[in-house]
């Protein structure tokens, strides 16, 4: 029976209640949240309420969504100091216990099979491979899904599992050409140092063979000029641009070229969406054609003001924000300061790249004290608009409606 | 805006890159970094997780079904959930994932997830 093991996972769970003693402690008391800091998140129906924590090696404030394995928010206002996320508040999510802390960086080892030959690579050796970098956002396929309603369940995010950076790796496409292409070979599977504690499917994603072969899926060893963080995925990490972060494999050892369809569960099961336009179904709806989740869509944030601020009147208030265009570009960024009556054109930041963040900053007049209801709406390059309606699904996927901003004048 | 100031065409020289930007790569001008030229060994420690659901009947329940894989706020940050919900979601987590419980079980955790956590009766 190879569907768990109970027995380890229950002497695990035995092991932690005895460390915390009988008592263990109440929930709602968590250790971690030693700052007394709370993020307000706007949830319908609650709970609202996360500790902001620094508490976790490398990384500086971030809204605590789950201690163990950790889910870690950036904080909105981070996304107005830069176009790049930097390192110690990029979001964190992993899906086993089991996660690499100790990552020894000379015994480590890339393996490929599956090709004409076995391929293991050590990181000095990936280091002289040729280079590629570009900037790209990775973004959960969960992001804002707190935002749902009516809600799902799942990892309860507001908008900030999602960063943008600069990697720097290797062409997938390279290392695949070192272990030499079958032409029966139809897909490519990545897996990570994360293990399940119970006997199930490893965390492992898979590329048809013409996207991992593109030039542009990357095997990244740095982010933002640095070595990754090991919880953003130590020491490599894949990059699939334009495409959400459940593919953008972390702590990547190996890679297999696989002759038929990848059926294991992380690709036949999870991370399935509704095949309709924006994976948009009545709410509600539990039966639908599936498929796999993919290309990201068109989004856009204003972050230089929090949803409920009050501010002083002044003629006129600068919004500033970012967006992207999806899998394209940025085409342009409207921004309306009437809930989405009139709108006019911001100015766009310098373009660094089709897969990365664009910036966009304006001013809207203003005419009298009280609520004024702002917004901004992405045109992608590729012609794709926010809509307003968000969209709905069981999984919490893709959300990108236009996002409101409610502040008060006063 | 710009923090750093080499261009992409500067990072190439400088790693010795053999890939020439094309009309196809991504990057059009993206601020860039210093190229990486060492890996360094990366080790770090977690944040000690102690929390439990307490003490009682649905606690011992939670405690030992869910807490070997993660912790309790992924219990307790749930929107309010139906009981068709937390069905689904019990159920995903011992046939999908292994969590150490008996299908006999799923309808005492059930009860005690819908006691716990912020649950819609």
């Amino acid at each position: 029976m190879d569907r768990l093991d109970p027995l380890l996972a229950r002497t695990l769970a035995r092991r932690r209640l005895l460390a915390t003693g009988a008592l263990g402690l109440a929930a709602g008391g968590t250790a971690l949240a030693q700052s007394g800091k709370v993020a307000q998140l706007l949830m319908a129906g609650g709970p609202e309420q996360r500790p902001l924590t620094s508490v976790f090696p490398g990384k500086g404030e971030m809204i605590l969504q789950r201690n163990r394995p950790p889910l870690l928010e950036t904080p909105m206002s981070v996304f107005d100091q830069g176009v790049f996320t930097p390192n110690d508040r990029f979001f964190v999510r992993w899906h086993w216990s089991d996660i690499p802390l100790d990552v020894d960086a000379e015994a480590f080892r890339l393996t490929i099979t599956g090709g004409k030959q076995p391929v293991s690579l050590s990181l000095p050796e990936i280091l002289k491979l040729p280079r590629i970098s570009y900037a790209a956002v990775n973004q959960c396929s969960g992001n804002s899904r707190g935002l749902f309603d009516p809600r799902v369940p799942g990892a309860q995010w507001a908008h900030g599992a999602m960063g943008n950076a600069i990697w720097e790796g290797v062409a997938l496409k390279t290392l695949l050409d070192k272990a030499g292409i079958d032409p029966k070979a139809a897909a490519v599977r990545f897996g990570g140092l994360d293990k399940p504690l119970t006997q199930v499917d490893a965390f492992e994603k898979s590329l048809a063979l013409d996207h991992a072969m593109d030039g542009e899926v990357m095997v990244a060893f740095a982010m933002n000029g640095e070595q990754l963080p090991l919880l953003n995925g130590f020491p490599l990490r894949l990059i699939v641009p334009g495409w959400y972060s459940t593919y953008w494999v972390k702590s990547l050892n190996h890679i297999d070229l696989l002759a038929g369809k990848d059926t294991n569960y992380w690709m036949a099961k999870a991370y399935q969406i509704p095949d309709t336009p924006n994976a948009d179904v009545p709410p509600g709806t539990t039966e639908f054609p599936k498929t796999p989740i993919s290309a990201m869509n068109v989004r856009s944030w204003i972050t230089s003001t929090e949803p409920g601020a009050k501010v002083p009147i002044a003629a006129s208030l600068p919004v500033r924000g970012v967006a992207m265009g999806g899998d394209t570009g940025v085409k342009r960024v409207e921004v309306s300061a009437d809930g989405g009556k009139s709108w006019h054109d911001a100015k766009l930041g310098p373009d660094q790249g089709r897969y990365g963040f664009r910036r966009f900053e304006t001013q809207v007049a203003i005419a009298a004290r009280g609520p004024v209801r702002l917004m901004s709406r992405c045109t992608s390059s590729s012609g794709q608009v926010q809509p307003m309606k968000a969209n709905w699904n069981p999984g919490g996927y893709m959300r990108n409606c236009v996002e409101p901003c409610p502040i008060e004048i006063v | 805006m710009s923090r750093v100031s080499l261009t992409v065409t500067a990072l190439l020289l400088l790693t010795g890159c053999q890939a020439q930007p094309s009309a196809e790569q991504p990057a059009s001008e993206p601020q860039s970094f210093a190229a990486l030229t060492r890996i360094e060994t990366s080790r770090i420690e977690l944040p000690a997780d102690e929390e439990t659901f307490g003490q009682g009947t649905h606690a011992d329940l939670l405690n030992r079904s869910c807490l070997a894989c993660h912790s309790t706020s992924m219990v307790r940050y749930q929107p309010p959930l139906t009981r068709k919900q937390w069905t689904a979601t019990v159920t995903k987590m011992r046939d999908a994932y292994g969590a150490p419980f008996e299908a006999e079980e799923t309808e005492a955790i059930v009860d005690a997830l819908m006691a716990t956590a912020p649950a819609k009766k």
